[in-house]
């Protein structure tokens, strides 16, 4: 695929246009990123595509190889692995809590002890998640602003 | 966890038991064995007993993320390894009247109260650890809207 790259005046809009032959996941994939980027994440859900606002989305869970996001009532699949929606994902306010999960640190209500080193973090829709004890340091630290891992 | 992290937790578990298991000994020595004096080697035995809390625990710790009932499952294995082991000790020591029942039910007893003692410890600490990241929490979502 070309990649053309043109410089427009302050007072033209910024547009970034994908011509292609056919929408594949590659494409999906770039979308996804590029909205990402601008706090939505982008999926098709019976043939329609649909726009899920980053701030609206609990978490994102990856269950036998597909990966589906969570809003406070609704569920979308997304055509993306956790390992790549992570990385479009750094440095919002997402954090790794299970292999397969991720949670957005907004949407928690509280946090408390499950046992054996581990959390469950109550969610603002009543929901819990556990948080295994490998990501708790990470936890920690993304609650203290500092990097994580 | 990383090997560190998971060295840092068995310590932390190993002295609750030292300490528990010393208060234990007590208890048992001033119920059953009232009269009798030891030498400078007896601090050893709370130690000793600790490693052998402690030790399986790192072995069966595994990465896998397991629900409630496999975590109580684990629990179930990891006590039922430590009578056994203490259970051993118990009937090969010479120290130990293992011929009395009373003495026997006593230590088992004890293995168990101590292990949930422990488990209930260290749930303190987990407690006061989240009302930490709690305080975290409510900075972290101020500091994002």
């Amino acid at each position: 695929m070309e990649l053309n790259v043109k410089r427009v005046p302050n007072e033209e809009p910024e547009v970034l246009e994908i011509r292609c032959h056919k929408v594949t996941d590659d494409i999906e994939e770039i979308i996804s990123f590029v909205k990402s980027r601008q706090g939505q994440l982008s999926t098709m859900q019976e043939g329609q595509r649909v726009e899920i606002l980053l701030v609206d989305i609990f978490y994102a869970e990856s269950v036998d190889n597909r990966l589906f996001v969570y809003t406070a009532k609704d569920t979308y699949e997304v055509r993306l692995k956790l390992y790549e929606l992570e990385d479009m994902l750094r440095g919002k306010t997402f954090i790794r809590v299970q292999k397969g999960m991720l949670l957005n640190l907004m949407k928690i209500k509280s946090i408390k002890p499950a046992l054996s080193g581990r959390y469950t973090a109550l969610l603002k829709n009543g929901e819990q998640i556990v948080i295994s004890r490998k990501y708790v340091l990470n936890l920690k630290s993304a609650l203290k602003g500092e990097e994580t891992r | 966890m990383k090997f560190k992290e998971r060295i840092i937790e068995a310590l932390k578990t190993y002295f609750i038991l030292v300490t528990l298991i010393t208060v234990f000994l007590m208890v048992v020595g001033l119920l059953f064995d009232k009269g009798r004096t030891f030498s400078y080697e007896v601090f050893l035995s709370p130690l000793v007993y600790s490693l052998i809390g402690t030790v399986p625990g790192l072995f069966l710790y595994s990465e896998k993320e397991v629900k409630m009932s496999g975590m109580i499952i684990r629990h179930i294995i990891r006590i039922t390894i430590i009578e056994a082991v203490v259970m051993a000790l118990v009937f090969t020591s010479k120290n130990i009247p293992s011929e009395r029942l009373s003495v026997v039910l006593s230590i088992a007893f004890g293995i168990a109260v101590i292990y949930a003692l422990t488990v209930v410890i260290e749930y303190l600490f987990e407690l006061s650890q989240s009302k930490q990241m709690n305080r975290y929490l409510e900075d972290y979502q101020k500091n994002n809207e």
